[in-house]
């Protein structure tokens, strides 16, 4: 494998962070809004003595500017959500979020995304991937983004790999919403139903 | 969805996505038609070479003497006016010559035909990678 540099934007999930660095022959940026979550990162990344990655704390939208366009080889991006799918965790979801909320975070996404797909090179050899993934089951905050990013920039839909769980929605509210016919390769996870653990695989 | 009103309720969405390199978003931006995809698709099933509609045009017109015979393309610099390798931008065929050196008369054709031109322009170009990702 090749020499990589990635970044994983929202690196509050270190668990992710620490499995992803053990798997990479490179850098890891692990960048996390928040400065107070980031000792929770590097305190976990110390307990598994990982030492190819690099925490940041920056405001993923602004990190073209920081790093560069087209600098990093591939990109993680887990945007933050509503939470609409982790109910078991907090089951208060069901009933605090507005639609102003949901419109709010929708918004955010959408800036991250196409800021993450500015910082992949699509040149490189081993990369120009980004992983979009969300802890929600709207579509507004999932289909609905990645629909926006494919009428914005130059990116493709390719198979994630994974061989269960359901198809991305190819349409939404009746039709009123119609995505690409290659959402169908984007992936929903019911871990109650697929009988896997709670977690972004 | 009945299920959503479970506590054990959980759900995640993850989406792959591969950025497209600037080759390839010169082809997209080229094939936002359909004929544009179809006359590259046309050139790329048989090796960028002369599709059976051009064939036919051109062993109608007694020019070709063989599916990839060099002398059929343009080449740089190398464009005969009337030629068959000339290339027109106004909808129409190059120009024949009849038995008795007169030019014949342009005939109009189909814009797939125009697009399998230019798409058999890339033959010039000495790295044609970013065509693999649409055969």
């Amino acid at each position: 494998m090749p020499w990589q540099l990635l970044l994983a934007i929202r690196a509050c999930e270190s668990h992710q962070v620490s499995h992803v660095s053990c798997l990479v022959l490179g850098i890891l940026i692990a960048n996390e809004l928040k400065k107070e979550r980031t000792k929770a990162v590097m305190g976990n990344l110390h307990r598994m003595g990982v030492i190819n990655t690099i925490v940041s704390s920056y405001d993923g939208r602004v990190l073209p500017k920081v790093l560069g366009a087209n600098s990093v080889d591939r990109v993680l991006l887990d945007a933050p959500c509503s939470g609409t799918g982790v109910i078991h965790k907090d089951a208060s979801v069901k009933t605090s979020k507005s639609p102003e909320d949901i419109r709010k975070r929708s918004h955010l996404q959408k800036q991250l995304l196409l800021a993450a797909i500015d910082l992949v090179d699509a040149n490189s050899k081993s990369g120009g991937y980004i992983v979009y993934s969300t802890c929600s089951i709207l579509p507004e905050e999932n289909e609905i983004v990645v629909q926006y990013a494919l009428r914005k920039r130059h990116v493709e839909i390719v198979p994630t790999g994974l061989d269960f769980g359901r198809e991305g929605f190819k349409k939404y509210n009746k039709g009123t919403f119609r995505f690409s016919p290659a959402m169908s390769l984007a992936r929903r996870y019911y871990p109650h139903a697929h009988n896997v653990d709670g977690e972004i695989p | 969805m009945q299920e959503f009103g479970n506590d054990s309720f959980s759900g995640f969405f993850v989406c792959k996505l591969r950025k497209v390199s600037n080759g390839e978003k010169a082809m997209a931006a080229h094939l936002q038609n359909d004929q544009g995809q179809r006359a590259l698709e046309m050139a790329q099933l048989q090796g960028l070479c002369l599709s059976n509609e051009e064939k036919d045009y051109l062993s109608k017109n007694g020019t070709s003497d063989g599916p990839c015979a060099e002398a059929d393309f343009p080449q740089n610099g190398q464009l005969e006016k009337g030629g068959v390798g000339e290339f027109s931008r106004s909808n129409q065929i190059p120009a024949t010559k009849s038995s008795t050196g007169r030019p014949r008369r342009k005939k109009k054709v189909s814009k797939i035909y125009l697009e399998a031109w230019k798409v058999r322009r890339y033959r010039n170009v000495d790295d044609v990678s970013f065509l693999q990702g649409f055969a």
